[in-house]
């Protein structure tokens, strides 16, 4: 009936990356581009569906961050069905919106980017993960983790349903009100959420901002682009994860730009290139002029680094705190080292487990009013909010009984998909030199993508989880003169 | 480790990427089929830690994938031995891979199942945007089914009813 295999991990192959990097004459770094073979169908395979099913077809995007397309996707049909969800219903959308923020930012910390620093850089590659980690930490800590991101996740389980891909979306509010008893246990966990963060930011602190060696790669110029950068703010300017207005600050810090969701298409162009599947976004106002840096380049960047940036500060006072401390040691703002982006992602898990508490605090959360059905004919509707790795966009068209007759999606990642492909050569052309290939090179790479927390994979899944990474370095005249595989 | 009783039938997969929802289908299949207080059926579309978290407290666990060999013919059914040991690299920046969540989960003595077993079936297509499943992957689902079945029903004395309903 079966046979029995033992398979490598490699053998499913979707969502690879492939990197060429073309060498010149003597020897050096032509060029180099980064290939994903990732076709976003998304858009198209929803055409034909009804509105209502969108919060539970796109969360199918990603398998980490399926929170993130789910709240959106509402926001989406709030804006499309006309509703404005009662205080209540935002309150609740807010709180578990933030607990997600939370949980899975120090994922990200502890399981994928943390790696580099805690246990090294220059560390084997089968020692830079969780399990490393935990080695260089000790198991408390471990212990600590588990138990928080548990407890996190049990919030978006109980109030969306499920963890993996919650329901409690809906256009117009939410499934269910927060009630007294569950408003008590969440209280302890998101002020158990605002002491874990303390912790992590100690923990980066003595372990990377005390390390001269990891600070002069974090200021370094190798992950360093001056790019304009893009991010939700409130009204006062500050980091907000659920709503508010899209601001866009140049090279130089000061505002380009500032407008809602619903006017994306005003700023915002996405070009193409033959190589890739992926979609390059850039300011409009400015225009493509290919992938440089500078103030006439439209190039922009979002996640964490890109939402500090484009900030005036911290919606919550510890996370502020900590703000003003980043830009005082990185030398003020804007700060372009995409390495900073891991200790930008900490003061953002402070944020969210703040807001946590300010939001289960509020006894308007409490109110059993959490739907709002007097819809309108729908036509149009945009979303928008901040995910893990940056802004996401759904903008969804129907005709008068709601089936979509158009779908565009602008997912975090691809809004960094430039500034990746910039990274990818700026480090290809620091350690490449004379044709002479340094074997540190992938790491190297796989840095500046940790640093993005790109999620190119995520319309799949793999066996093992992995997004396996294909270096092919070539001469002039197109002969592959080394190959690396992650693999 | 666990001393739970309990067994868990996980298939993974994304619904929506035509062979890729195998693993979800199987197991919805399995959930018509198996009546038992000890056995929980689901499926998702999960990654690495996300799998820790769902089968931490479970003494057995079962996983239903699709896979692509490159070697086998699509609706083939693998099970899937110990993996080799280049498990826990971690180019991917966005989700751990499957051994490496299993060795910090035993690592931390969390309360891991007593086995685990991941059952593949080997698939032709999982970038078309359908709901669908190829015809020889659809074709292999009874067999997969089946398998399972027998396996639970052999280790856990598990007894099965047939879904009246059903053609």
């Amino acid at each position: 009936m079966y046979k029995e295999i033992t398979i490598d991990p490699i053998t499913r192959l979707e969502g690879h990356g492939k990197i060429d990097i073309f060498l010149d004459d003597k020897g050096d770094v032509a060029h180099a581009c980064l290939q994903i073979p990732e076709l976003r169908g998304y858009e198209r395979f929803s055409i034909g569906r009804l509105a209502e099913e969108m919060p539970r077809i796109t969360e199918t995007i990603c398998g980490v961050c399926p929170t993130t397309h789910h709240t959106c996707s509402g926001k989406a049909l709030d804006d499309l069905y006309g509703v404005e969800p009662p205080p209540a219903a935002k309150k609740i959308r807010e709180f578990v919106y933030n607990t997600f923020m939370f949980e899975d930012h120090n994922l990200h910390f502890y399981f994928l980017g943390g790696p580099d620093f805690i246990v090294g850089p220059a560390a084997p590659k089968a020692e830079r993960n969780v399990v490393g980690v935990i080695g260089k930490v000790g198991l408390e800590i471990g212990k600590k983790v588990i138990d928080i991101r548990k407890r996190s996740r049990n919030i978006i389980q109980t109030m969306g349903g499920r963890v993996v891909h919650p329901v409690h979306c809906l256009p117009g509010g939410v499934s269910k009100p927060m009630t007294k008893e569950l408003q008590q246990e969440f209280k302890k966990t998101a002020e158990d959420a605002i002491e874990f963060a303390k912790f992590t930011l100690q923990a980066f602190d003595d372990i990377v901002l005390k390390n001269k060696t990891y600070v002069d790669l974090i200021v370094g110029d190798i992950y360093k682009h001056q790019t304009y950068y893009m991010g939700l703010v409130d009204d006062k300017n500050k980091v907000n994860f659920y709503d508010g207005w899209i601001r866009v600050v140049d090279p130089e810090g000061k505002e380009f730009a500032k407008f809602k969701a619903q006017e994306y298409l005003d700023h915002i162009a996405e070009g193409v290139e033959s190589w890739t599947y992926i979609k390059f976004p850039y300011l409009k106002k400015v225009g493509w002029k290919g992938f440089v840096d500078g103030k006439d380049s439209g190039v922009y960047r979002v996640a964490p680094l890109g939402r500090l940036n484009a900030s005036d500060g911290m919606a919550t006072p510890l996370a502020q705190e900590h703000y003003q401390r980043f830009y005082e040691t990185l030398g003020g703002k804007p700060v372009h080292n995409t390495l900073a982006t891991h200790w930008a992602r900490l003061i953002e898990a402070m944020q969210a487990a703040e807001r946590m508490v300010e939001l289960i605090n509020d006894p308007e959360i409490l109110d059993p009013n959490v739907r709002n059905m007097d819809f309108q004919t729908p036509k149009k509707g945009i979303g928008v909010i901040e995910a893990p790795r940056g802004t996401l966009f759904h903008h969804y068209e129907t005709d008068e009984r709601g089936r979509l007759t158009k779908a565009n999606l602008i997912v975090a990642t691809v809004n960094n998909s430039a500034a990746i492909n910039m990274s990818i050569e700026k480090a290809a052309r620091g350690l490449i030199k004379g044709g002479k290939v340094d074997d540190g090179l992938l790491n190297m790479v796989e840095m500046a993508f940790r640093a993005y927390d790109p999620c190119f994979a995520c319309a799949t899944h793999t066996v093992d989880g992995r997004v396996p990474l294909e270096i092919n370095i070539y001469d002039t005249e197109q002969k592959i003169v080394k190959s690396i595989k992650s693999h | 480790m666990s001393t739970s009783k309990r067994t868990l039938v996980y298939g993974i997969g994304n619904p929506y990427r035509c062979d890729d929802a195998v693993g979800i289908k199987v197991a919805q299949e399995i959930a018509e089929q198996i009546k038992s207080q000890d056995i929980d059926v689901k499926w998702g579309s999960i990654d690495g830690v996300a799998i820790l978290d769902e089968i931490v407290d479970y003494h057995r666990v079962i996983f239903i994938d699709s896979i692509k060999t490159n070697k086998g013919k699509p609706g083939d059914v693998y099970k899937i031995k110990q993996p080799s040991g280049k498990s826990t690299e971690t180019f991917s920046s966005h989700g751990i891979n499957f051994l490496t969540a299993i060795r910090f989960g035993e690592k931390f003595k969390l309360n891991m199942p007593v086995q685990i077993d991941v059952y593949a079936v080997e698939i032709k297509d999982n970038t078309s945007f359908t709901e669908e499943c190829t015809a020889d992957v659809l074709n292999s689902i009874p067999k997969v089914v089946q398998v399972i079945l027998e396996e639970i029903k052999e280790t856990d004395g598990t007894k099965l009813r047939k879904n009246q309903n059903r053609i």
